[in-house]
C-alpha cells in the first residue's frame, strides 16, 4: 500500500513544490512523471475515453503548476493533484457528452489500451479461452455501466473501488464530508451492481 | 434490523470500515437472511469486477508534451497579461481607429482639392471675348487702376480681364496644368465638360493666377461697402488651398437685346430668388454681373433670365453636382445680341 511512502512523498514533492514557486519549470517534471499515470487512470475511468483522458489529464498539470502558490500544506499533494484531476476530467466530460460522443468511445477504448495488461493480469494457464472472453466481456460491462452512472456516482466510484481512496481522502478531493461519501459511495455500487446484473445476469 | 437498512451498512461493511460490533451483527444477520446474503455477494462482485478493471498507462510523449506546453505557457502568460486584461489592446486598438479615420479624412480633403479645379469656370462665347481680352490688356497698360478696383481684379476669377489668349501664357500653363489635375479620371472629366479650346482658357485662369497681384494688393485698405461680400465669393485659384469649403464661382452669358433692361430684370430676378449682386461690372459689348444665388433657386433662376435671351453654359451648372444647402456664386455675362 501506499501509506508507509507518504511521508517520503511528501518531503520530495515539497522540495519540487518550492523549486516550482520560485519559477523552476524542471522542478516540475519529477511530479509529472510520478503523477500522471494515476490521473490518467482517474481521468480516463471518469471520461471513459483515452484520448480525452490524456488531455484532461495535461490540462490539470498545467493547472497545478499555474496555481502551485495555492497549494497549502495541509494536505497532501497527490490529493490536491487528484482534485484538480476529477474537476478537469468532470469538465471534460461535460464538453464531451454535449458533443454527444460518448457512448460509442467509451465501450470500444478499453480494448485497444488494455491489449498489454491483459497479459500482465495473473492469468493461470488452465484459464480457457471462454473464461478469458467471459472476463472481457465483463470488463467491456463494467465500463459500460460506469459510463451510465451519473457523474457524482461515478466521481466516487473510480476514487474508492478502481483507485482505492480512502473515505478520507475522497471527502478531501471532493470537498463532501465522509458521511456523504458513504453513503454516496453505497448508491453509486447499488446502481451498478444492478446495471452488470441487468447486462450479465446473477454472476456479477 | 430491516433489508432495506442493512444495504448500506454492506457496502461499509465491504470496506472494513464498521466498528467491531456493527461488524458482528451483520455477519449474523446475513446467515439467516437469503436477500441480503445475496445482495452482498452481488456488491462483492462489483467492486471485484471494479477492482479488476487494469491500470492504462499514459503515452510515451506525456511528459514531454506537458513539460512542453508548460515552458510555451510562460511566452503565452507574458501575452496573456500584456492583452488579456486589455491593459494594451484596448488603446491600440482606440489609436489604430483614430490613425485610420485621420487618413480617411485627410486622403478625402486631398482628393477634394484636386478635383476642384475641374469645376466648370467662366463660359465665353467666343466672339465677344477676343473682343474684350484685348481691349481689356490695352487699359492694363494706359490706366493703372485705383487700388480699390485693383483689389477687386485680383480677387476676382482672371479669366475675363486677363489676356487669356497670348500664346506664351498658354504654353507656360500647360506643364502646370497636369500636376493639379493629375488623374486620367478628372481629366477625362474636364474633356467631357470643356471639349473646345475653351479648355486652354480655363487652364489659364486656373493655373496663372495673378499671384503676384494678389501680394501687391494684399496690403491695399479695402474699399468700403461691397467688398465684405465680395470676399464671400472664392474668386483666386491662389486662394483655392483655403476656401475648399466655398464653392467655386460658375458663369453663364446672356446675350440680350437690350442690355439696361436685361441688367434691370436681372437684377430683379437676383433678389426674388433670395441671392444678391456682388459686384457688377462694364465690359466692352455689356456687363458682369457677380451674384450669389442659392443653390434651390438656382435652375428657376436661369430660366427666369432666360426669357430675356439667349443663355450660354448653363447646361454645366445644371449638370455640377452641387452643395443642396448653399448659394452659388455665379457670374453673369450680359452681352448684346448681333
Amino acid at each position: 500500500m501506499k501509506e508507509p511512502d507518504n511521508e517520503h512523498f511528501l518531503c520530495d514533492d515539497l522540495e519540487q513544490i518550492a523549486l516550482c514557486r520560485q519559477g523552476d519549470k524542471d522542478a516540475f517534471e519529477p511530479l509529472v512523471r510520478k503523477y500522471q499515470k494515476k490521473m490518467l487512470n482517474i481521468a480516463y475511468r471518469i471520461i471513459g475515453d483515452y484520448d480525452d483522458a490524456c488531455e484532461a489529464v495535461q490540462d490539470a498539470l498545467l493547472s497545478a503548476y499555474r496555481n502551485i502558490g495555492s497549494f497549502r500544506g495541509s494536505a497532501l499533494f497527490s490529493t490536491w493533484l487528484y482534485s484538480i484531476t476529477v474537476n478537469t476530467a468532470r469538465n471534460r466530460l461535460k464538453q464531451v457528452i454535449s458533443k454527444n460522443r460518448r457512448e460509442e468511445t467509451s465501450l470500444d477504448t478499453p480494448i485497444l489500451t488494455d491489449e498489454g495488461s491483459m497479459k500482465i493480469e495473473p492469468v493461470s494457464p488452465d484459464d480457457s479461452v471462454l473464461k478469458r472472453l467471459e472476463k472481457e466481456e465483463l470488463r467491456q460491462a463494467v465500463q459500460k455501466c460506469i459510463d451510465a452512472l451519473e457523474l457524482h456516482s461515478r466521481e466516487i466510484i473510480v476514487l474508492r473501488d478502481i483507485m482505492g481512496f480512502s473515505y478520507e481522502e475522497i471527502g478531501e478531493m471532493l470537498k463532501i464530508a465522509s458521511g456523504t461519501v458513504k453513503s454516496r459511495i453505497f448508491r453509486a455500487r447499488d446502481s451498478l451492481r444492478n446495471c452488470l446484473k441487468n447486462l450479465v445476469g446473477e454472476q456479477a | 434490523m430491516t433489508c432495506m437498512g442493512m444495504k448500506e451498512k454492506l457496502s461499509s461493511y465491504i470496506d472494513g470500515s464498521l466498528p467491531t460490533d456493527e461488524k458482528a451483527s451483520i455477519e449474523e444477520h446475513i446467515v439467516s437472511c437469503v436477500e441480503c446474503r445475496q445482495y452482498l455477494s452481488g456488491l462483492e462482485n462489483t467492486v471485484r469486477a471494479l477492482r479488476e478493471l487494469e491500470e492504462v498507462n499514459p503515452p510515451p510523449w506525456m511528459t514531454g508534451k506537458i513539460m512542453a506546453r508548460l515552458r510555451d505557457e510562460n511566452k503565452e502568460s507574458i501575452f496573456r497579461r500584456l492583452f488579456y486584461p486589455l491593459h494594451i489592446k484596448i488603446p491600440l486598438e482606440a489609436a489604430a481607429i483614430f490613425m485610420v479615420s485621420i487618413t480617411a479624412v485627410y486622403l478625402f480633403r486631398a482628393g477634394e482639392r484636386d478635383m476642384r479645379p475641374v469645376m466648370p469656370l467662366p463660359l465665353l462665347p467666343s466672339a465677344p471675348v477676343t473682343e474684350k481680352s484685348d481691349s481689356h490688356a490695352a487699359r492694363h497698360e494706359s490706366s493703372p487702376e485705383p487700388p480699390a478696383i485693383a483689389k477687386k481684379n485680383a480677387e476676382r476669377r482672371p479669366v475675363p480681364d486677363k489676356n487669356m489668349f497670348d500664346e506664351s501664357r498658354k504654353e507656360k500653363s500647360l506643364p502646370v496644368e497636369t500636376k493639379i489635375a493629375p488623374s486620367p479620371l478628372i481629366e477625362a472629366e474636364t474633356e467631357k465638360r470643356e471639349p473646345s479650346a475653351q479648355e486652354a482658357v480655363q487652364n489659364i485662369g486656373k493655373t496663372e493666377a495673378p499671384v503676384d497681384k494678389m501680394r501687391d494688393f494684399r496690403n491695399i485698405p479695402e474699399a468700403p461697402g461691397r467688398i465684405s461680400s465680395f470676399s464671400s465669393v472664392p474668386a483666386a485659384p491662389a486662394l483655392a488651398g483655403k476656401m475648399l469649403q466655398k464653392e467655386a464661382e460658375r458663369s453663364l452669358s446672356l446675350r440680350v437685346n437690350d442690355i439696361d433692361a436685361a441688367f434691370a430684370h436681372l437684377k430683379k430676378t437676383v433678389t426674388q430668388s433670395g441671392g444678391t449682386v456682388v459686384s457688377i461690372e462694364d465690359r466692352e459689348g455689356g456687363k458682369q454681373v457677380r451674384t450669389v444665388i442659392p443653390r434651390k433657386q438656382l435652375e428657376s433662376f436661369i430660366n427666369e433670365i432666360e426669357k430675356e435671351g439667349e443663355v450660354t453654359g448653363k447646361n454645366d451648372i445644371l449638370s455640377a453636382i452641387l452643395p443642396e444647402d448653399q448659394s452659388i456664386p455665379l457670374s453673369i455675362f450680359l452681352f448684346r445680341s448681333k
